[in-house]
């Protein structure tokens, strides 16, 4: 799954840690969401949509490989 | 507006927040028990270490030897050092084990719940070792040692993991 959280986060000017704090997760987290190495929760997903105002499907993308 | 939704989200960040584990704080206290536990756990089962002042009678539910008759219900003399030193164990590493990270939250709970798979497939693993290796007493040691292996094993691991991953955490662009 791709995702554009860092992209997002540049448009709003957030840091990691900025971002974790308003989301309620470790920077680590973010950090790690951003490689690509952790698919968030549904909730944590829905969160970081609201935060930066996008729609879920806009954050998050399927690859071909998930299906 | 980001504060609302901070305060908001932390509220709903303590409610989603896993049940079954202790609070941070306990961690330490944890590690307090088990490791000198552990340590004269060790002694103790290689007989370094027996001390022979807690010979106590103490009550059984069943206490049948090696010969075929089944005792129930009554009172025996015991040495109670096995019996403290196996619940230190168990409580201290029950303690480390599931006490919350400080930044406890998902991807934390997604790492403890991976460990706790690659804890138990170990666990049994070496079980089945010994099940099919040792015998007679050597077993028996081991099935004692086997007690405590699923909570040592998931520790060691945890915190393994855990250190690795914090080290990887690259700097920020």
């Amino acid at each position: 799954m791709k995702n554009s959280i860092k992209v997002e986060r540049a448009k709003n000017d957030f840091t990691q840690a900025k971002l974790a704090e308003l989301v309620g997760v470790s920077r680590q987290t973010i950090n790690s969401m951003e490689l690509g190495k952790y698919v968030p929760s549904t909730v944590l997903a829905l969160r970081l949509s609201h935060i930066f105002k996008v729609p879920v499907n806009e954050i998050f993308k399927l690859d071909d490989e998930d299906w | 507006m980001y504060n609302i939704l901070y305060i908001w989200s932390k509220e709903n960040y303590i409610m989603l927040k896993s049940k079954y584990l202790l609070p941070a704080k306990f961690k330490k206290f944890g590690w307090l028990l088990l490791l000198p536990s552990t340590a004269l756990g060790v002694l103790y089962m290689f007989d370094a270490f027996s001390p022979v002042i807690l010979d106590f009678n103490v009550f059984a539910i069943t206490f049948d030897g090696f010969a075929d008759n089944r005792d129930l219900f009554g009172f025996i003399k015991n040495d109670i050092v096995e019996e403290i030193l196996g619940l230190c164990i168990i409580s201290g590493g029950l303690t480390v084990a599931f006490s919350k990270e400080n930044d406890e939250d998902e991807l934390i709970s997604n790492v403890r719940l991976k460990c706790l798979v690659w804890a138990t497939y170990w666990n049994y693993g070496l079980l089945a070792v010994a099940l099919i290796f040792f015998y007679e007493f050597s077993f028996l040691r081991f099935m004692v040692i086997n007690m405590f292996t699923p909570l040592i094993l998931f520790i060691i691991r945890f915190n393994w993991v855990i250190i690795k991953f914090r080290k990887t955490l690259g700097n920020e662009e």
